[in-house]
């Protein structure tokens, strides 16, 4: 048993040598930054909950929540419904299976700067493609990401384009490791396509699609560098319509440099965070199957 | 019946090629503006067949930035990334999952914990920790944390590879493992010869994601690489603007072939996951 | 749990202390000897023609002082400047896109004063034009030597005055005059879509890396944005400024604006809104004529400039503009000042310098007796030169919240632009946010 222990701990090691280094020091220094007026350049100075209690007080940090909150409700259900029903289609071997593959996840490599430049062009709300497009079935030209009612949907089209391949391939080595058996024994009880997706497909991804969720609404809440590429000069534009969380704590910290009230809002969504994916994993705890048991 | 199949074949087909058109397209755009010259890329109607194409846009641009350097900077990151991930992470996934060992949940809860930090707080503590260790003005600030199980990027993070490649060893079958156990084989049997070949797919897809997001990797690299021999591919295309003026068709071109290496890695990897059914111990 | 505390407050007091030792750990300057010095210097002037010119520049200085080897890098991204600042790894010398930032990062002491090395090298200042001079001094001392000057005009394009049946060597001398002429030039579809637009007052403006046009509009008005050591942004010229900025959005519809706007190509491109000849009036730099000039030579004939107008009544303000430079700085905790100094000194007070760089990026040279400078012999760049020495070139105020100021203005503008916020509202509440932020940061 011992040697076993011996095991788990060199199976750790890594991983506790890099927390222990590189991220606890960086974090309990952040955390202490929380406490204190930081101007970056300047020491410290001790202000207690100052911080903490400025940013309950701050419309505009309030507005960040309401956009990160908007994004991430919406972008977490599309991506994964985007990602694995892609992912369905190109499970079972069709020709050109490898081309199709590749062309949903070729947007996932592209460099952001690319990325953003292309979808300013397809946004755009006098030539642009999608308005083209609007415009066959008579629908009015929209602002898309200058329309303050609409920058956070375009931002959305971007990053779920972007995204939806990644889920693909999480999806598909899922769905890899779903038994054949446990198919060809519906098949012959004769249950329907639907039937065979919800009794077995579905629970037996379970776990990856819970590791979405998870990865997805941790994304979603630090979402940062496809708003930060198009509004470089100016964050959050439209009327601050797409300035969300990590993106005001982006421009309090390296902008205005107060490292402290950034470094309490870095806490704050931690805090939050950690109580969803506590929660997530609660619900996880009851809804999804494990192969393994458990 | 069969007409029914073909029926059906030809439906999927034709939503893949709308699909697939749908997430090419931005693409396509790109390669077409790749060939305008600068001020061609904003004519109206938009041209995706440029009539006079500039390939010398794709030998300029490999000048106009020292876009070789670059890429091999991004090569070597990437490649450190990948195999310093594999090594780190498998096992630690592998202890928070097949492994059991008092406080294993609440341990585990700290990985995920770190997945959650935003990377701006701590950015400018672990610089000067790169800074003491006299890691300024290499590589290593990007090249040496993976292999300890961190890096941090916009998408994908040591973390996440822990907890993705637990979800795949937590979808084995458990009596595997402990009828091997009861056989009296070696943790590190187990993980070597059964859980490692049995989730090729997951520590393939980790691979890529590691690889991927260390390629397209934007802000690490801007913060902790100060000088111009040092910069990444994905830093570097920064160039390409100035101050007033951006070489469009220039950063176009060089974005295409920065996507080209990891294009190719993909077609490749992706036949893996096919093999990936007939290899997994799965199925008999 | 008190275990955990000590343990929490005990590293970071260690790491802190590490900074502390940091942003002085590296500066032992050897200037001295034959040995070879290395200054890095990070740029903002980007890659291509505008880096080869200080490469060239860069190379003549090292002809000249062979012991000493520059490198330069292209980096705009502040967070990436203040990391390396705060770690005590800063580069030599670092050259700002603009002098937003200096007094901020100045008041924390992370910029050196140049004052004593200015007075120790004896450099005449008086060879700098004044409103340079000013953008780079904060409390008294200066904390970076001014390179390339750029203020605005009312550029505007003939051919649409004469279409629209304006005189075209007549551009409006008052601001009710230029909306009543833009409102002429203005062509809107029966969709409500905005083909052709006199004037857009937004435009080109911070998103373009420029400043919000409300600054320059508030000095045009009569007001000030910080006045006697306090804070004004609610002045009621500002309001009045930010109301006739509105009125041309409450014409044509705020989306539409937007719209407009959005569907150009990018600023200083042959599709941008001025260049592609859908707007009629711009205010911008000397460097959009360069710009014009290249993308589409038939235009640039054709573009008039004028010193913006003022309100009736007030000409004297006639050719406000902001002003500011390209402040070449020293961070705190740099490698080899000394060094560092010599060179921006040579760099920015030799007028041959000067000349070549402003005839490059046709931006107005730092110097006022530059010789050979073909482009002051130009009727429309003087027109900004001329600006750029009169009592109406204002610099934005220097203060430890100057980025968050600027930052928030242009929030502010928006808002009301958008029709989110009355022109008082959103100045009030500027005003109250800014103060706050002021008092706090003293």
């Amino acid at each position: 048993m011992r040697k076993a222990r011996g095991f788990t701990l060199l199976f750790l090691s890594p991983w506790l040598i890099g927390f222990l280094g590189l991220m606890l020091v960086p974090l309990l220094v952040a955390l202490y930054w929380s406490f204190t007026n930081y101007d970056v350049f300047q020491a410290p100075q001790w202000v207690g909950l100052q911080n903490y209690i400025a940013i309950i007080h701050d419309p505009i940090f309030w507005q960040s929540v309401g956009n990160t909150l908007y994004i991430t409700v919406i972008g977490v259900p599309t991506g994964i419904i985007a990602g694995l029903g892609t992912a369905l289609l190109l499970e079972k071997p069709i020709r050109g299976m490898g081309f199709y593959r590749a062309a949903i996840f070729l947007p996932t490599i592209v460099p952001p700067v690319a990325v953003a430049i292309v979808w300013l062009w397809i946004l755009n709300p006098d030539y642009g493609l999608l308005n083209a497009i609007l415009g066959v079935f008579h629908i009015r030209p929209l602002g898309w990401l200058n329309d303050p009612h609409l920058a956070k949907v375009s931002l959305l089209m971007m990053v779920v384009w972007g995204m939806t391949g990644q889920i693909m391939i999480v999806m598909l080595a899922g769905l890899k490791d779903v038994p054949v058996e446990l198919y060809e024994a519906a098949m012959i009880d004769g249950a329907s396509s639907w039937n065979r997706f919800r009794k077995i497909t579905l629970p037996m991804i379970g776990p990856v699609i819970f590791y979405e969720v998870v990865v997805g609404v941790i994304f979603y809440l630090q979402f940062f560098t496809q708003a930060f590429v198009v509004t470089a000069n100016n964050l959050g534009e439209p009327v601050n319509s797409t300035l969300f969380y990590a993106l005001y704590l982006y421009q309090n910290a390296f902008d205005f440099q107060k490292m402290g009230y950034a470094a309490a809002m870095a806490f704050i969504l931690f805090i939050v965070i950690v109580i969803v994916t506590m929660l997530l994993f609660w619900i996880n705890r009851r809804v999804v199957f494990y192969g393994g048991g458990e | 019946m069969a007409g029914g199949l073909r029926a059906r074949l030809l439906t999927r087909h034709v939503v893949l090629i709308i699909i697939a058109f749908i997430f090419l397209l931005p693409m396509l755009w790109m390669v077409s503006s790749s060939l305008k010259s600068n001020a061609g890329i904003f004519t109206f109607p938009p041209q995706l067949f440029p009539p006079h194409p500039h390939l010398s846009n794709y030998s300029h641009a490999v000048t106009y930035i020292p876009f070789f350097t670059y890429l091999r900077n991004s090569a070597v990151v990437s490649a450190a990334t990948v195999v310093g991930t594999l090594i780190s992470c498998t096992p630690a996934a592998y202890a928070f999952s097949i492994l059991r060992w008092k406080g294993r949940d609440v341990l585990f809860y700290v990985v995920l914990a770190t997945i959650m930090i935003p990377f701006q707080v701590v950015m400018i503590p672990l610089y000067i920790i790169f800074r003491n260790l006299g890691w300024l003005g290499t590589l290593l600030p990007l090249t040496v944390p993976p292999f300890f199980a961190m890096f941090i990027s916009s998408y994908f993070s040591a973390g996440l590879a822990i907890f993705l490649l637990r979800q795949f060893f937590r979808t084995l079958p458990r009596d595997l493992f402990e009828a091997a156990m009861i056989d009296g084989a070696a943790p590190w049997t187990t993980f070597w010869r059964l859980a490692l070949p049995l989730s090729r797919a997951g520590l393939i897809t980790v691979g890529m994601f590691a690889f991927l997001s260390s390629w397209t990797m934007f802000v690490a690299p801007l913060i902790m690489l100060n000088s111009n021999t040092l910069l990444t591919l994905s830093v570097g295309l920064q160039q390409f603007q100035s101050q007033h003026f951006t070489a469009w068709n220039y950063l176009m071109a060089a974005s295409f072939m920065f996507t080209l290496p990891v294009l190719l890695l993909f077609i490749f990897a992706q036949r893996y996951f096919v093999q990936g059914i007939a290899l997994s111990g799965l199925k008999g | 749990m008190r275990k955990a505390v000590t343990a929490v407050a005990g590293a970071a007091v260690l790491t802190v202390g590490l900074t502390a030792c940091g942003s002085n750990g590296q500066n032992s300057n050897g200037a001295s000897g034959s040995h070879i010095i290395h200054l890095t210097m990070w740029q903002q002037w980007g890659g291509g023609h505008e880096q080869a010119a200080l490469n060239k520049i860069i190379g003549e200085y090292e002809k000249l002082h062979p012991n000493v080897r520059i490198t330069e890098l292209p980096v705009t991204n502040d967070a990436k400047i203040l990391t390396a600042i705060s770690g005590g790894t800063p580069p030599s010398i670092i050259d700002l896109g603009t002098s937003l930032e200096v007094g901020q990062w100045a008041s924390k002491g992370a910029l050196m004063s140049l004052t004593p090395y200015i007075k120790k090298n004896h450099v005449n200042t008086s060879v700098y034009v004044p409103a340079g001079l000013k953008a780079v001094t904060y409390n008294g001392h200066m904390y970076g030597l001014p390179f390339m000057n750029f203020d605005v005009g009312l550029l505007y394009n003939k051919a649409l005055f004469k279409a629209a049946g304006l005189n075209p060597n007549k551009p409006p001398t008052t601001t009710q005059q230029l909306q009543a002429d833009a409102y002429k030039l203005t062509k809107v579809s029966s969709n409500g879509t905005i083909e052709q637009l006199g004037f857009l007052p937004q435009y080109p403006g911070q998103s373009n890396g420029q400043v919000t046009a409300l600054e320059m509009l508030g000095w045009d008005y009569g007001g000030q944005w910080y006045q006697n050591g306090h804070v004004s942004a609610n002045n009621p010229r500002n309001i009045a400024a930010l109301n006739w900025e509105a009125s041309f959005y409450k014409k044509f519809g705020p989306q539409n604006m937007a719209n407009f706007l959005h569907s150009a190509g990018a600023y200083l491109t042959a599709k941008d809104p001025f260049e592609s000849g859908k707007l009629a009036m711009v205010y911008d730099g000397p460097w959009a004529l360069d710009y014009a000039e290249a993308n589409v030579p038939q235009l640039a004939k054709n573009i008039g400039v004028a010193p913006f107008p003022a309100p009736a009544g007030q000409s004297s303000r006639t050719g406000t503009t902001f002003i500011d430079t390209n402040p070449q700085v020293i961070p705190s905790g740099a490698a080899h000042p000394n060094a560092a100094f010599k060179f921006i000194q040579w760099e920015t007070t030799n007028p041959q310098v000067a000349s070549t760089f402003a005839t490059l990026v046709y931006n107005l040279p730092q110097l006022k007796n530059v010789p050979n400078f073909k482009l002051a012999s130009d009727p429309r760049f003087r027109v900004f030169m001329q600006e750029a020495d009169s009592a109406n070139a204002h610099v934005w105020p220097q203060l430890p919240i100057s980025t968050e100021y600027g930052v928030k203005l242009d929030e502010a503008q928006d808002a009301v632009l958008y029709g989110k916020e009355t022109a008082k509202q959103a100045l009030n509440g500027l005003q109250q946010t800014i103060s706050a932020a002021l008092k706090q940061s003293k």
